[in-house]
């Protein structure tokens, strides 16, 4: 199994990474951790540097999907351009069962422009988990995996 | 873990269960299959009075017909995660809204979901139910898609009665 998680250089990675841990998955699959660093936005030109948002969100994620489940390959990639054609098209090229990805639930309209998530689940050729992102989550007493982790 | 299983007789809703079938879930994960019947006046607008009656009859077949395949879905499922785990439930209102709702008291931690893929035209008139979920769902949302087969002239013909016989052949 492919399976694409596509995450932003926002700590909300932790939270789609959580949701994945728990998923179930078959031990052979594969997964390919992606951000997509959106053209004119200062961490383009950071993400041929090592100290990068972007490269050190994606490394991050993936050590920590990589301890929680140990039988998987987990790559990394940071790509450059729009996040949405981005995804569709790793996606398609790649042949993948399913992209994950976070949402707020933001709606669109004939004014607003689909979102990210909304853009992905409409135009990707396989199935899309998207994985509700909850800001007050990370206050909240429940220990999250990167707390348990760390501790 | 709490996982609703949106469905209706379509295909690719058959294609959602295979797909929540074939998963290794964790020990205890509990499967809920909803499926919703729109009432039948809101879709076809002001009727006659005398057609009311009708309408009530043929909602009230709607939903046996949706109790028979759904419980069709949740014996294939009973078969792959046990008895205690899967429950199944027809319920009458607004597809979304009912789904959300349900998702939302039954603690749903993930609401499974097959897509038409609609787009353009269809999509405007016939909408987006996967789309109205992911909007305004409380928790995560998984869209399952179909996986086009080239060269297979039967998928596009093929209305789903068949794909669940295929499932419990399988089994």
């Amino acid at each position: 199994m492919k399976v694409i998680i596509a995450v932003d250089q926002t700590d909300n990675w932790k939270q789609i990474i959580e949701a994945t841990v728990k998923r179930p998955w078959p031990s052979d699959t594969i997964f390919r951790i992606l951000t997509v660093v959106e053209p004119g936005d200062d961490a383009l030109d950071k993400t041929k540097t090592q100290g990068s948002s972007a490269d050190k969100v994606v490394h991050e994620a993936r050590a920590l999907l990589f301890k929680h489940l140990p039988g998987c390959t987990v790559y990394s990639e940071v790509r450059k351009g729009k996040a949405a054609d981005e995804l569709v098209t790793v996606a398609a090229n790649w042949m993948v069962d399913k992209i994950i990805l976070g949402t707020h639930g933001r709606k669109s309209n004939r004014l607003i422009p689909a979102t990210v998530p909304q853009q992905v689940s409409q135009n990707s050729c396989c199935s899309v988990d998207l994985v509700k992102l909850t800001p007050a989550k990370a206050s909240a007493g429940e220990p999250s995996l990167t707390q348990a982790t760390a501790q | 873990m709490k996982v609703l299983i949106a469905v209706d007789d379509s295909l690719c809703s058959h294609e959602a269960v295979s797909v929540v079938a074939n998963r290794p879930w964790a020990e205890g994960t509990q499967f809920k299959i909803v499926h919703v019947v729109e009432p039948i006046a809101a879709q076809y607008g002001l009727v006659a009075p005398e057609a009311v009656n009708l309408m009530i009859e043929a909602e009230k077949k709607l939903k046996a017909y949706g109790v028979k395949f759904t419980t069709d879905i949740g014996d294939y499922l009973k078969e792959i995660f046990g008895e205690q785990q899967v429950s199944s439930v027809v319920i009458g209102g607004y597809i979304a809204d009912s789904i959300i709702e349900l998702a939302s008291d039954w603690h749903a931690d993930v609401i499974v979901v097959g897509s038409h893929g609609r787009t353009g035209l269809d999509k405007i008139l016939l909408g987006s139910v996967a789309e109205k979920i992911v909007n305004r769902s409380h928790c995560s949302v998984e869209v399952i898609k179909m996986k086009i087969k080239k060269n297979d002239d039967t998928s596009s013909k093929d209305d789903g009665s068949t794909a669940l016989a295929k499932q419990k052949q399988a089994v």
